[in-house]
């Protein structure tokens, strides 16, 4: 059964693929993500996703390190099995 | 005698996201006319330049590269003032072709503002490299701004570039076709605001503009908003700006809408690699958790020896300088008066030569690491050791500088230049002298071996918490009261790894030896002569100088810290010169005697050193000195501030006197306290 969920960007595993749908977080930190291509509706690809570590993601051409703190605040749609 | 006709001068500002190519297309256009300095009142670099075309003179500003023009960062803000209130008359921002989408999101936020744009599509070769080929006439009509295909590494487009600046000042409209449609975002509410704040709005701020930041929340203008309208009147706004959540990402959505619609059509992709090609085979390993630190650190080392063999071209004639000065300290004595003898043979030559080492020092730095960030890899370092800076407060770039203190602190505070952002930069580089180099090291292991032999270990341990609670305080301090500001988490790209070019390289490592030679060099000069003249007089002999009379005057102070003249005096000297210290030691305590009366001149004075490595631990032994007292001493001399060079180097960086001698202050009472508190607990446990 194929199911399209909400789920935090820090659950996507490396190669794996999603949209963003949300953002939470400071102006600061939104507005700077905004600005390296991350907004609602955004394709982004998982790169490096390593327990507590910054993640690595690839988004609008670029590739983006983002530190836990602020990677939790996103969250992104897609399709993954359930069950 | 001829009348020159006045040709007037234009004004361009460049503009662009970070690693677009846009100091290339700088160092391009302006050649060697450039001016470094700071922005006004601000520790961020203006770089500024003059390019002549067509019987015209262009003042070009190299604006600080961002991502955006919103009130986040210094940086930001200081690029929009200049486009807003300067007004020039061109606003050129450099796009990488390689990246569009992402890379015209800074010309979505300038062709909002009243200025003529023009677009320098960089990259192009590396765009071609990846199989896109962009259709820059159609994205001409789409933009409405003339569009210039440039490779400024490659030198290619700069006659392009400023025959279409010409062409775009000449112009009387300027309008871009199409700009981002924050209307249909916002909704009516837009409409409202703008009506509502239409008069109040300061010139020369445009009225929609400053609509549309309120909407995104930007703190700056939310401000010069508020303090332009009647407390009434602002309220009104205030309520309709609370119906409005993540205005920050409408607006952006609307950024890219507008970007999205401008490149179709555009842009043609053919033999397109899948996206994981993209991720740079070297990536996997230099990202890694443990293997991306240890070649990280791997080629650190690397890159330190390399820049000191950079460095040899001017470090070996400075070095000369100051061996040659021992002779010429001889040769002057036979014909000049002593004290001129003196004054050049010690108190300018080897300051002098001194100098001209961390001149070379500072080319050879920004060669190699001017290389490593041209290729792109110190992003990738930074993102392996983000996690580790982050417990201290600071970001992954922070590592390289301060691992470099381990070596010499004025290769530290030097390389805090790779910090984009000036707050995390200013934080690193205070920080950085608490970092003990190589040469503190040697004298802080001599004195504790002399004095508590094998126990010297625990002296070692006590030392290294105490020097990572001075970091966590000192990097406490800065960012609560200091260098205040919001603290976001790491938001950082990793830039696509680039062929280096060498050009840019070359004039990079140029220009930070010129702000050295205009500030640090001089500065270390000046402290350099004046305290020779503090050691020579007033009978060119140590033990009878100012130096001394000062130190026996405030014996009393040094008492709380168990220190008499002697060791007070060193503790000064150590503040000068840590390589000096052991050598002066030598001399005021009177286990030797030097013909040389500066500090530097010590240090270069080779019988000196040979006594003290033959015989001047056991001397020390036997002067009776306590434990407590010499436990005071090395943590005073350990948390001292560093040599002459890391203070010339800190003005340099900073070009800032406050800031330079607010360090200086906070330094000199942080090792007051620690002598105080470690001769107090000495006395206790010893």
């Amino acid at each position: 059964m194929e199911t399209v969920k909400n789920y935090l960007l820090t659950s996507l595993f490396p190669r794996e693929n999603g949209y963003v749908e949300t953002m939470t977080g400071s102006n600061a930190s939104i507005g700077r993500m905004a600005s390296m291509g991350i907004t609602p509706g955004a394709a982004v690809l998982m790169i490096r996703n390593h327990k507590r570590g910054p993640i690595i993601i690839e988004v609008r051409d670029t590739l983006v390190a983002l530190g836990r703190s602020e990677a939790d605040k996103i969250k992104v749609r897609g399709e993954r099995t359930c069950k | 005698m001829q009348i020159e006709e006045q040709t007037s001068s234009y004004t361009i500002a460049l503009a662009g996201q970070p690693n677009t190519g846009k100091s290339t297309v700088f160092n391009m256009l302006t050649g060697a006319k450039q001016h470094v300095g700071n922005w006004p009142g601000k520790t961020v670099e203006k770089k500024e330049g003059i390019v002549d075309y067509k019987e015209h003179t262009y003042d070009v500003y190299d604006l600080p590269g961002t991502y955006s023009l919103t009130a986040n960062s210094l940086e930001e803000r200081i690029a929009r003032d200049f486009i807003i209130k300067e007004k020039p008359d061109v606003v050129v921002v450099v796009v990488d072709a390689s990246q569009l989408e992402r890379s015209l999101y800074m010309v979505a936020e300038t062709i909002v503002l009243p200025v003529p744009v023009i677009i320098a599509l960089n990259m192009m070769d590396v765009a071609e490299q990846e199989g896109r080929m962009i259709d820059t006439k159609a994205l001409e009509n789409s933009t409405g701004l003339k569009i210039i295909p440039m490779v400024a590494s490659k030198k290619q487009g700069m006659n392009d570039l400023l025959e279409g600046i010409k062409d775009v000042i000449q112009k009387t409209s300027n309008d871009p076709s199409s700009i981002p449609d924050v209307e249909k975002a916002f909704g009516p509410l837009l409409k409202e605001i703008q009506t509502k704040v239409s008069g109040y709005v300061p010139s020369p701020y445009p009225e929609n503009w400053i609509t549309l930041k309120l909407l995104e929340g930007d703190k700056d203008v939310i401000q010069i908003t508020r303090e332009n309208m009647d407390e009434h009147l602002w309220n009104e706004v205030d309520t309709l700006l609370s119906k409005n959540q993540n205005g920050i990402l409408i607006g952006a959505g609307a950024r890219y809408e507008w970007i999205k619609q401008v490149i179709e059509g555009s842009v043609k992709h053919f033999d397109r690699k899948g996206s994981l090609a993209r991720q740079h085979k070297f990536d996997k390993v230099a990202t890694h958790p443990v293997w991306g630190k240890l070649i990280a650190v791997g080629i650190l080392i690397l890159g330190i020896i390399a820049a000191y063999i950079a460095a040899i071209p001017v470090l070996l004639p400075g070095l000369g300088i100051m061996i040659v000065s021992d002779q010429m300290h001889d040769i002057l004595k036979g014909v000049a008066p002593v004290f001129i003898a003196s004054m050049i043979a010690d108190g300018f030559l080897p300051i002098f030569g001194l100098a001209l080492v961390i001149l070379g020092a500072i080319g050879g730095i920004f060669l190699v690491f001017g290389f490593l960030e041209d290729i792109g890899y110190l992003a990738r370092l930074a993102y392996v050791f983000d996690p580790f800076m982050s417990r201290l407060g600071l970001h992954g770039k922070s590592f390289m500088p301060l691992l470099m203190g381990l070596v010499c602190n004025i290769m530290g505070v030097t390389a805090t230049r790779v910090i984009d952002s000036w707050r995390q930069r200013l934080v690193t580089l205070v920080m950085a002298p608490i970092i003990p180099c190589k040469a503190l090291l040697i004298v802080v292991s001599f004195i504790g071996v002399v004095f508590f032999g094998t126990k010297a270990i625990f002296v070692y341990l006590a030392l290294f918490i105490a020097m990572a609670l001075h970091l966590f305080a000192t990097s406490l301090l800065l960012r609560k009261f200091v260098v205040k500001g919001e603290r976001t988490g790491l938001i950082m790209e990793l830039p696509p790894y680039h062929k280096p070019n060498f050009k840019t390289i070359l004039g990079y490592a140029r220009v930070r030896m010129k702000v050295f030679l205009k500030h640090g060099f001089w500065l270390m000069v000046a402290v350099g002569f004046i305290t020779w003249v503090g050691i020579y007089f007033p009978r060119g002999d140590i033990e009878t100088s100012f130096l001394a009379t000062f130190g026996k005057a405030i014996e009393p102070l040094g008492r709380i810290m168990g220190m008499d003249w002697r060791l007070l005096i060193s503790f000064l000297v150590a503040f000068a010169s840590k390589e000096a210290t052991l050598c002066t030691m030598a001399v005021i305590f009177g286990a030797a005697t030097s013909a040389r009366t500066s500090i530097e001149g010590m240090m270069l004075d080779r019988s000196l050193w040979s006594a003290v490595q033959d015989n001047f631990g056991s001397f020390l032994a036997g002067t009776g000195i306590s434990e407590a007292s010499a436990l005071a001493f090395i943590f005073a001399v350990f948390f001292s501030l560093p040599c002459f060079g890391t203070l010339g180097v800190m003005y340099s960086e900073t070009q800032s006197l406050k800031w330079t001698g607010g360090m200086l202050i906070y330094y000199f009472f942080a090792s007051i306290v620690m002598g105080t508190i470690s001769y107090h607990v000495g006395l206790l446990i010893l």
